[in-house]
């Protein structure tokens, strides 16, 4: 486990997110002000739309490495769309959001397929959307939902675990775009 | 009680409502999750049949150089993430199960890896690979298309929207027969209950109000006139020889009596009170009163009521009721009491010889106590012969010897002293005795005349007085034919005494039976002519073959010239009719000699002999027959 990293475990989630929002929030203050460095791998996602923070023509790039660099979250749980339960680890959309200084009333989610879904800013504040760059410990190919998925611990929490919250979990993540 | 099961009924109404409900929505959910699975099925095979033509349209653009090698790679890598994400979890879980998904899906993954190396080494100046890898692509573009035909227009497509068509439209009737049903069930309980309820607080017969019902009403009626400081009378009727009626005429009659006295007591009492029927023939109504000596009026009405003739298919009857009555605050203040008191007011009219509506008065319990205790003490002396008989001699008015006897019964109880002829013969008739009674009168009058013909008197007749109760019973015929065979004595040595103060002998069967007597040759008298419901129509259809004038006549025969001629006027008709006339209670020498001037056959009375015991008897016998030997 990297240092600094605040753990979630999936069972006491909801307590220990709150600390871990406490934490981001700290630590995003931080770096809100600092300025986002260029990617140097490969883009795995783009922040559009009402940003302070950006790093290439109004957009912040993100590589896996800058991903990596904010604060990570962990949990395990089922999902409908795998077989047996595995390991989901990323970044809070939250985090990410403010690390950009997005601002404005919701947020579309964009996949590379082009299927594109509008998040309430509302909801991502008090959901723990987690932006999962790692499933089972390992990065994933596009094939296999990645680079970026989004999922919310759902076998530990029954209420995420419904048809509305289960549209919300895009896989192969391209671009988010606050409005 | 009633509270609860309201309750009760409304909360099974509701739970049935619900469970109906309930059932229609799951079968709608049901059709809305099918329906929801087909269109995802759909869903998922254009997406795929999507992501394949957009793959092979990728290759076409590298080839034409309008899209990079990176497009193609993210296109096959989102193709095959289509197949991963088709292979995997519970949501696609009804694609796979479609009929030759599964294996397709597996080949096709298979496929793909084995792609995987020659797509990512793909270069745009590369055609022939491009056209070779188009080529394999196109089999499963083919394939992708057949499934997706299928899913969105395939027959089993079809026919499971028509399932599902006919699904809900059945559910709905399902739900509208079930709400119906449990209507109209819910509909006929209640009535059952109405019904059952009303059967168990009603008399079948007559409709009225049953025994169980009428102590609810009273016991109402009493809070309702206690709170209002009023007044209430409890009028008892039981109609008299109802059993004979039935035993007689048929249960079919007494049925419709029954019915019959039911309206016309709910008639007369009207809106004043409630009438109910006890049981058998013993009807009680409850009467609010506004002045007292309503309660009498009222006992009268219902009297007069019941008094007037039936109508019967077979004929005519007129029915005679007792009614007693009682009072509330005055006699009693419960309904025990009420009961109780208008009961024995009742019993008092039964056995009066004078009235047939009595009020209750205090010290009847008394008197009721006291026949009771002398029901006992009579049968008692009944079978150990207790009893005696006395006679009275009837004398030949014009040549003052002995025609016959007459038997009267004696009881001279230890217990209770003297007891008179006629509160014996009530007691007796009241408590079921007047049977053995009757047979007992019979036969020691039989075997005493018959001692009196072994003495030589063998020309003496005895009377014996006979309870017309008895006559209903058709036993008399047997009775006498037996008593008369034991002792071994002529027929035509036995007059029997029938009263006329009953309406009975309008009935067939009485008629029979004393028609049957007197074919025997046994003598009929009618006894007390004159004061009872005095019929010529008796007279014409009663075997009757000798009259007695009531004494109420001897007594006025010379000092009330109606009286006269009216004993004149009998003894003539008497005559006419051939028929033997005997002048009761003579107990002066001018009324003797009165009647003997009307031609009088036949006397009885103080004047000529007083009842006397059997030893007194057979002197007075030795010295009529010296008297006529000498004569």
């Amino acid at each position: 486990m990297k240092p600094g990293m605040s753990e979630v475990r999936g069972r006491r989630f909801l307590p220990a997110s709150a600390l871990g929002l406490l934490l981001a929030a700290w630590s995003s203050l931080s770096f809100a002000a600092d300025p986002l460095p260029s990617p140097e791998g490969r883009v795995v996602l783009t922040v559009t739309g009402n940003l302070t923070v950006t790093n290439a023509n109004d957009k912040a790039e993100f590589d896996m490495d800058m991903l990596a660099a904010l604060p990570q979250h962990e949990f395990s749980t089922h999902t409908p769309w795998t077989e047996g339960q595995h390991h989901f680890r990323g970044v809070l959309m939250s985090d990410l959001l403010q690390r950009v200084g997005a601002e404005g009333s919701d947020v579309r989610a964009v996949a590379l397929n082009d299927y594109h879904h509008d998040i309430d800013s509302e909801l991502v504040a008090e959901t723990p959307l987690l932006l999962t760059t790692h499933l089972d410990g390992k990065p994933m190919k596009i094939r296999h939902k990645g680079p970026v998925w989004l999922m919310l611990p759902l076998s530990d929490n029954p209420q995420f675990n419904t048809k509305r919250y289960h549209e919300l979990l895009i896989w192969q993540l391209k671009t988010l775009d606050a409005r | 009680m009633k509270t609860f099961k309201l309750i009760g009924l409304t909360v099974i109404t509701l739970l049935f409502g619900a469970s109906s409900l309930y059932g229609y929505h799951r079968d709608l959910d049901v059709v809305r999750y099918v329906s929801a699975t087909i269109k995802a099925i759909g869903w998922s095979s254009s997406e795929l049949e999507m992501e394949l033509l957009k793959f092979d349209q990728s290759l076409t653009a590298l080839m034409a150089d309008t899209a990079d090698e990176a497009n193609v790679q993210l296109r096959f890598e989102l193709l095959w993430s289509r197949i991963d994400t088709l292979l995997k979890g519970e949501e696609n879980r009804p694609v796979r199960e479609q009929p030759g998904v599964l294996p397709m899906l597996e080949n096709f993954s298979g496929q793909l890896e084995r792609w995987e190396e020659r797509v990512y080494a793909l270069t745009a100046d590369e055609r022939a690979e491009i056209m070779a890898l188009r080529q394999e692509l196109a089999h499963y573009r083919k394939l992708a298309r057949e499934i997706n035909v299928e899913s969105f227009s395939g027959d089993k497509v079809w026919q499971q929207l028509d399932i599902i068509q006919d699904i809900r439209l059945r559910s709905s009737l399902s739900l509208g027969g079930l709400l119906l049903s449990g209507g109209l069930m819910l509909l006929l309980l209640l009535r059952e209950n109405r019904r059952n309820r009303h059967m168990a607080y009603h008399d079948t017969l007559t409709g009225l109000p049953n025994r169980m019902f009428f102590y609810q009403l009273i016991e109402k009626a009493l809070n309702r006139t206690q709170r209002e400081r009023g007044a209430l009378a409890v009028h008892m009727v039981d109609l008299n020889s109802f059993k004979a009626i039935n035993d007689s005429l048929g249960h079919e009659v007494g049925d419709s009596l029954l019915q019959e006295i039911a309206v016309r007591l709910s008639n007369t009492i009207g809106e004043q009170g409630q009438v109910a029927r006890l049981g058998g023939d013993e009807f009680v109504i409850i009467q609010q009163l506004e002045h007292i000596a309503d309660a009498e009026l009222m006992a009268t009405r219902l009297f007069e009521s019941l008094s007037c003739d039936v109508q019967l298919p077979d004929g005519c009857l007129s029915p005679q009721a007792c009614i007693g009555t009682s009072l509330y605050p005055k006699h009693g203040t419960t309904v025990p009491e009420l009961l109780s008191h208008a009961d024995t007011a009742m019993y008092y009219a039964k056995h009066s010889r004078k009235t047939m509506v009595q009020m209750f008065e205090p010290g009847m319990d008394e008197r009721r106590l006291r026949r009771q205790k002398l029901a006992v003490s009579l049968q008692a002396a009944i079978e150990q012969n207790l009893l005696a008989l006395h006679y009275q001699p009837i004398f030949r008015l014009n040549s003052g010897a002995i025609e016959s006897v007459e038997a009267l019964l004696r009881w001279n109880s230890a217990e209770h002293g003297f007891v008179s002829p006629l509160e014996l013969i009530a007691v007796a008739e009241q408590h079921g005795l007047a049977h053995r009674l009757n047979e007992w009168v019979l036969s020691q009058a039989c075997r005493q005349l018959h001692c009196w013909h072994q003495d030589g008197f063998d020309w003496l007749k005895v009377n014996v007085n006979i309870s017309p109760n008895i006559f209903m019973e058709g036993e008399l015929a047997r009775t006498v034919s037996g008593v008369l065979r034991n002792t071994g004595l002529d027929v035509s040595t036995l007059v029997l005494e029938i009263t006329e103060d009953t309406s009975l002998w309008d009935t067939a069967g009485s008629l029979d039976t004393l028609q049957e007597l007197r074919d025997l040759g046994i003598e009929i008298a009618l006894d007390d002519f004159g004061t009872g419901y005095s019929s010529f129509s008796h007279l014409r259809q009663l075997p009757i073959n000798k009259l007695k004038i009531d004494k109420s006549f001897v007594a006025y025969l010379s000092t009330d010239s109606r009286a006269f001629n009216l004993v004149k006027a009998i003894i003539s008709l008497a005559e006419s009719l051939d028929m033997t006339v005997t002048a009761e209670g003579i107990e002066l020498p001018e009324q003797q000699a009165l009647l003997q001037q009307l031609g009088c056959g036949l006397g009885q009375g103080y004047l000529l002999a007083k009842p006397m015991p059997v030893e007194a008897m057979s002197d007075l016998l030795s010295q009529d027959q010296r008297r006529s030997r000498s004569a």
